[in-house]
């Protein structure tokens, strides 16, 4: 969410500035410093739930977006955040009701279309999900939630080339923001390019240093690259499915050419390489250190 | 198709957190390559149930092991030469109900990929106990077929 407007209080603006700039909860100390009369600003509300999100702090979220609906009527930018709020507390009904509302009261608004479809996506109603992001397309196309929703709904669907591609041009619409790195990073390391991955996901991290899910993500990325994990690279980019039917191809197409030892033995070289895979990735977790810096 | 009164429609169930999570979808390939039709199905049928994925759906992952399986011992006992391959004729018969079921079961596991909290049960137990048994079992099976052949 952006700034809906710059507020009634200079603290109201310094706080936004604060939430773009990625510093929530520097935000939410300005907005204790708002006087007592500005308390049920909408304003104020939409940046306190506002940096709440950001901190994942959800409850207190959904509690900020339910008494700004309470005192200041009903606003789409506030539904969003409730519903989003309830998505992550584990009430996606409630977080339906809110996000139909917000869109009762706008059905043009993006992020509203957006995050219901987010919703959509977590329930495996693909099909919902897919016409909701057409909505939001059509009103703007190149709206950074219409590009995230695009690369989750393909991803969903099992359209790994299509999530890569659509992640490539939300870095090229949007090279400087944490999300379409983080995007990038995830759709290459689905698609088995750790490298690349990680790369992505440290430019992330480097955006946005207090993200925790950017550091995670950058971690395990950082895993996936390692050096003892070389081997396991073809696993990555083909996928295990095509790995094993071309292993087995070769196992039985050499005994049908009457190879039976060298069958055997590539039976047993295909068995050991699937062991490693196993066990060297636990063995790399525990190398690789749980805390940064992955910039 | 959905029209655009359906898209504004409420349709969203309570999402409970499944008793035990679920593994995760791409894993399951591994007891039923190993395993064979018999584990890919166990796996599979549980797997499906933690995923949400309808009862139908299940019941026609045991159906095609149920074919697979018999397909298999047709085959022993028609004389092909699988008795040669019989280690890569179970794998194959567990990769073929593993990828019948993987669309569904890719598309499920990602969708609660996609939720707040997606943690997945550890495999390596259960594989190993669904592989061991559906080994047994097709053992005696294939034994039992081609003794009375």
């Amino acid at each position: 969410m952006t700034a809906p407007d710059a507020g009634p209080d200079p603290a109201v603006a310094r706080a936004w500035a604060l939430l773009e700039a990625g510093r929530p909860e520097q935000a939410l100390d300005q907005l204790a410093r708002v006087p007592a009369a500005l308390a049920e600003d909408p304003s104020v509300f939409a940046a306190r739930a506002e940096a709440l999100v950001r901190t994942e702090r959800w409850a207190e979220a959904a509690t900020v977006a339910r008494h700004g609906l309470a005192a200041t009527g009903p606003d789409p930018g506030l539904f969003a955040q409730l519903g989003l709020a309830l998505c992550e507390l584990g009430d996606h009904p409630s977080a339906e009701g809110a996000y139909l509302n917000g869109l009762r009261e706008d059905p043009h608004d993006v992020q509203l279309l957006c995050r219901y479809a987010q919703l959509c996506l977590v329930a495996n109603q693909v099909e919902k999900a897919t016409g909701l992001l057409g909505l939001a397309a059509e009103e703007d196309p190149g709206h950074p939630m219409v590009y995230v929703v695009r690369i989750q709904a393909a991803w969903v669907r099992g359209g790994d080339r299509a999530a890569e591609r659509a992640s490539r041009e939300f870095l090229g619409a949007y090279p400087d923001i944490a999300v379409a790195r983080a995007m990038h990073g995830f759709t290459a390391s689905v698609r088995g390019r750790t490298g690349t991955a990680f790369a992505s996901f440290r430019q992330a991290v480097a955006a946005e240093p207090t993200d925790p899910d950017y550091a995670e993500a950058a971690r395990e990325a950082r895993i996936a690259a390692h050096p003892l994990l070389l081997p396991l690279r073809p696993v990555y980019r083909l996928g295990a499915i095509r790995t094993w039917l071309l292993a087995a191809g070769v196992i039985v197409g050499l005994r049908l050419l009457g190879q039976r030892e060298v069958a055997g033995i590539a039976g047993v070289v295909w068995l050991g390489y699937v062991v490693y895979s196993w066990l060297v990735p636990l063995l790399v977790r525990r190398l690789v250190p749980g805390r940064g810096p992955y910039r | 198709m959905l029209v655009r009164e359906d898209l504004f429609t409420p349709t969203i169930a309570p999402m409970p957190a499944p008793a035990k999570p679920p593994w995760p979808a791409p894993s399951t390939l591994y007891p039923a390559a190993f395993g064979g039709a018999v584990a890919a199905a166990a796996i599979l049928v549980l797997n499906g149930g933690r995923l949400g994925i309808r009862a139908g759906h299940r019941l026609m992952v045991v159906g095609v092991a149920v074919a697979a399986l018999v397909c298999r011992l047709w085959l022993l006992r028609s004389g092909l030469g699988l008795t040669g391959i019989y280690s890569i004729s179970v794998a194959a018969e567990g990769i073929g109900v593993y990828l019948v079921a993987a669309p569904v079961h890719r598309r499920a596991f990602r969708s609660y990929q996609l939720r707040a909290d997606a943690p997945t049960a550890a495999r390596v137990v259960p594989g190993l106990v669904a592989d061991v048994s559906g080994w047994l079992l097709e053992a005696v099976l294939a034994v039992f077929v081609l003794g009375s052949a």
